[in-house]
């Protein structure tokens, strides 16, 4: 039986590269949005890339994310591009402002979002191990990951139960501190207990921070991997930098 | 072998455990019980390390492991020798995915990449679970990820095999997975120790049982175990309760997709909605996924229902539509003549994990949530016995005592309906007698209780109707 | 064990643990920035709402580095999630400041702690900066388009640049008001409970 058995049916893309590749990516594609300058000198260019994140995600089927960020993306562009500049009302410089926001931000947070999705835990810890870090870094890493997971579960669950003792906003809209403790203490408890239990699992199955541990990731840095940083890198440099 | 000597344990200068001596063997399942606090799981903790190195206790005596004493090792170099499986399936997991789970503890030990997939291909084959390998942790059910922690427990090839209540929140065909699961390592001569309440689904597989009572343990071999002796010292009952020894006529079965083919005949009188006392509910439709979970109508009348049926059924979904927690569900339900449109408004939850229902800082602020009427709180609290921990902030009770808060709280309140969903789960057996004398209490106060249960004794001796979910055949994943 | 770290198991898996709740809090309150007129307020609100939760971390700290750790982390996420690299230098000399404040409050003392949140909160107006990096490069564009300078500054008037300071201002204030939220919180619950 091979080992291919065993990876995760969640991470069967076609493009297959590695977490460090992704996060230069990452970087440099959302340094080159943020710049004005690409969008006001090759607004055709900046659109293309901002669609990159889109189409990398269809390879990890989030067609969900995939359609809602296109969507508020072409809804920015065309704001951007189709709204009347030489008006004076307030409400058209702030749907300008926001669609600028959409523009710049979005492609980088979608790109980040399909760094962190597409990776399994053992290819982030071996590709940041391979960079040097510490364990100090990578277990609290990969760690925080998974209790985004868990977070998301329990901070669900406590607003069913707030909605069935009728703890709502609007009964205590005259104290919305109130409102803010009644979800954040379950949820701060629930949190504290869990990581308490996983440290103890952890220390269960043997790990000892930074002592020297084994992966059954393979994480490598391929031909692709160096094509694509060098191209998003390419594409900073001279757009940014050069021009 | 594990030996225990002359093991003591004080909390904070109170005597859990005082003198137990005990030997534990190769290739025999040990199963240590007793009542609620009488410090099973702390015996557990003792032996895996977590006291005293994370929870503070005083202890004396000594572990021997194979001639070698453990006393002055820490967890992780336990862990050489000992494997831990926990009572939450939530919360046992480090990784993301079943693969990185298992593999886990290997890579700790730097195992290399190819020997760590003979070993998950290995025990994933033998423990019957190569079919959740590569999937998503958070996306499986209690059973299937007690089962992954077994099998990443597995993978470590230690001689001890240490379980702190593992059924805690598992229905019976997840139980019956576990017990083969421990079966299978009984066969590989492992040495098992498992703490637990619910002795029925061990039954077959017990070789010694171990009770602590008052400080001390007393062992019994397989020969000696019967009923009388969980009778003698407030056990669960070790014999099977079957579906089929809950009473007859007062079990009724719900087709789950009795409105697809318009069967009238199924007996729901759309009429019924206009009864006081009736609950009712009307076109209830629901899907999951790509499939139909179901379309079907029913109603409850006062006093007490329990909801049984096979797991995946459709329980917990059920509840939810009824609660409104299932977003953009159109079913429709009555009370009392009305029409309901917010069920919260009539609706006491408790859910099976009751740690995200406890808000504020107080016993009697808690309470106060859902009522304010002080006589009413007072007397509710006397009830529940936990009137001298009024002032006490609900997270420093213990988990009998916050189930019994929940549920004091669907006592205390005016809301009509009553939803408990597996509230015996983890629960000694005076504990269950004292829930169901809550809910039967509850029900003589005029509310309409529902209960979802898998625990056939817990609902043998409350009294109730039986409700049995029928749906279709889901194929399996 | 050759290499091992000075930090435990208890403490790495506590500072990924909360790091993603004190990060996660702070991107929840972000997302009303996608509303122009509310973006000033960011820094304030996402300090505020995230202080509770870093009191509650103190609680668990006893080393030097753990608040390092929860600044590598911030810096990753919000670096890597479109909001430029600014954040970075920023971070880093922060975490530095408020890990000597708490240092010196030998990890008991409570104001010390309130302080070193305060600090680090004065990086909560980090993730902003781009806004106002491309704010000049589009009004330099809107004048070379022959709009006209003052028609720019009208169109910028929501954001002007004097207002960055009082900003990263109302983070800190923002920090040191829910810290003292935090303390009474901490007092109320997590005492009373016996979590701490």
């Amino acid at each position: 039986m091979s080992e291919r058995e065993f990876v995760n049916k969640n991470f069967k893309h076609i493009i297959n590269i590695d977490f460090r590749t992704k996060l230069l990516m990452t970087m440099f594609l959302s340094l080159t949005v943020l710049s004005g300058k690409v969008q006001y000198r090759y607004p055709i260019f900046l659109f293309a890339i901002s669609v990159v994140p889109y189409l990398l995600l269809l390879d990890i089927r989030e067609y969900g994310k995939c359609i809602k960020g296109l969507v508020l993306t072409s809804a920015a562009w065309a704001v951007s591009e189709f709204l009347p500049k030489n008006t004076d009302s307030f409400l058209q410089g702030i749907l300008y402002m926001a669609a600028a926001i959409v523009i710049r931000m979005l492609p980088g947070i979608m790109a980040g979002y399909y760094t962190f999705i597409s990776t399994s835990m053992s290819d982030m810890t071996e590709s940041l191990r391979r960079m040097h870090m510490p364990d100090a870094f990578i277990i609290p890493v990969s760690v925080m990951f998974r209790f985004f997971y868990s977070i998301r579960e329990d901070y669900k669950n406590i607003n069913e139960a707030m909605k069935m003792h009728g703890l709502t906003f609007i009964k205590n809209i005259t104290d919305p501190a109130r409102i803010l403790e009644y979800k954040l203490v379950p949820l701060l408890v629930c949190s504290m207990r869990t990581a308490d239990d996983v440290a103890v699992c952890a220390m269960t199955r043997g790990m000892v921070p930074g002592s020297k541990r084994s992966s059954i990731s393979n994480a490598r840095l391929k031909v692709l991997d160096y094509i694509i940083m060098f191209l998003f890198a390419g594409i900073f440099i001279y757009f940014v930098i050069f021009n | 072998m594990l030996e225990l000597k002359g093991i003591s344990l004080s909390y904070e200068k109170v005597c859990i455990l005082s003198g137990i001596n005990a030997e534990f063997k190769h290739g025999e399942v040990n199963v240590i019980t007793g009542n609620s606090g009488c410090g099973k799981s702390s015996l557990i903790k003792l032996i895996n390390g977590i006291v005293p190195y994370i929870d503070k206790a005083e202890v004396s005596g000594d572990i021997i492991l194979e001639g070698i004493s453990l006393q002055d090792k820490n967890i992780v170099d336990r862990s050489r020798h000992i494997s831990s499986v926990f009572q939450n399936p939530k919360t046992q997991f480090y990784a993301l995915d079943t693969t990185d789970e298992m593999a886990f503890a290997l890579e700790n030990r730097g195992v290399f990449k190819e020997e760590i997939f003979n070993k998950i291909m290995f025990y994933s084959g033998l423990l019957g679970t190569r079919n959740l390998m590569g999937r998503n942790i958070f996306r499986l059910s209690g059973g299937e990820k007690q089962m992954i922690a077994i099998t990443a427990v597995s993978c470590m090839e230690q001689q001890v095999y240490l379980f702190d209540e593992p059924s805690s929140s598992l229905d019976i065909k997840a139980m019956e997975n576990l017990k083969e699961a421990i079966l299978k390592l009984k066969e590989l001569d492992k040495i098992i120790i498992i703490a637990e309440h619910r002795l029925s689904y061990l039954r077959d597989i017990i070789d010694n049982l171990f009770i602590i009572k008052d400080g001390n343990m007393v062992k019994f071999e397989s020969g000696g175990i019967n009923d009388d002796i969980c009778a003698e010292y407030g056990l669960r009952m070790l014999k099977k309760v079957k579906k089929e020894e809950l009473s007859k006529e007062s079990t009724s079965v719900a087709d789950l997709f009795a409105n697809e083919s318009k069967n009238i005949s199924a007996g729901y009188d759309k009429n019924l909605c206009n009864d006081t006392d009736v609950l009712y509910c009307r076109d209830f439709k629901y899907r999951y996924g790509d499939h139909e979970v179901f379309n079907f109508d029913i109603y409850f009348k006062k006093g007490v229902h329990f909801i049984i049926g096979s797991n995946g059924v459709g329980k917990t979904s059920f509840i939810r539509c009824l609660c409104g927690l299932s977003r953009g569900f159109k079913g429709k339900i009555y009370y009392g003549r009305h029409r309901v449109r917010r069920p919260p408004d009539i609706i006491s939850l408790v859910m099976q994990d009751v740690n995200y229902q406890l808000f504020t800082e107080s016993v009697w602020d808690e309470i106060s949530i859902v009522s304010d009427d002080d006589v009413k709180k007072e007397s509710i609290l006397k009830d529940f016995g936990l009137s001298d921990k009024k002032d006490l902030h609900p997270q420093s009770l213990s988990g009998g005592e916050k189930q019994r808060l929940a549920i004091a709280l669907c006592a205390a309140s005016k809301k009509p309906v009553v939803i408990l969903d597996e509230p015996t789960s983890g629960l000694c057996r005076n504990s269950m007698y004292k829930t169901a004398d809550f809910i039967n209490a509850m029900r003589d106060d005029g509310k309409t209780v529902i209960v979802i249960s898998h625990d056939y004794e817990f609902i043998k001796y409350c009294r109730g109707n039986i409700v049995e979910f029928k749906g279709r055949e889901i194929k399996a994943l | 064990m050759l290499n091992k770290s000075r930090f435990s198991v208890k403490d790495l898996v506590n500072a990924g643990m909360f790091s993603a709740l004190i990060i996660g809090v702070f991107w929840c309150c972000g997302m009303i920035g996608f509303i122009p007129v509310l973006m000033p307020f960011v820094p304030f609100l996402g300090a505020f709402c995230s202080a509770p939760v870093f009191m509650l971390y103190t609680s668990r700290i006893d080393k030097p580095g753990m608040i390092g750790i929860l600044g590598c982390l911030f810096m990753l996420v919000f670096s890597l999630s479109g909001h430029g690299l600014f954040v970075i230098p920023v971070v880093i000399v922060l975490s530095i400041i408020s890990e000597i404040i708490l240092y010196t409050g030998k990890y008991k003392s409570i104001i010390h702690a309130r302080l070193a949140y305060t600090v680090f909160m004065a990086s909560s107006a980090g993730p902003l900066v781009p806004i106002y990096i491309s704010r000049e490069s589009y009004r330099q564009y809107l004048i070379a388009s022959n709009y006209g300078a003052d028609f720019a500054d009208k169109m910028l008037a929501v954001m002007p640049m004097w207002s960055f300071f009082p900003i990263v201002l109302a983070g800190c204030l923002g920090a040191y008001l829910g810290t003292g939220l935090g303390v009474k919180c901490l007092n109320k619950h997590f005492k009373k409970a016996g979590m701490i």
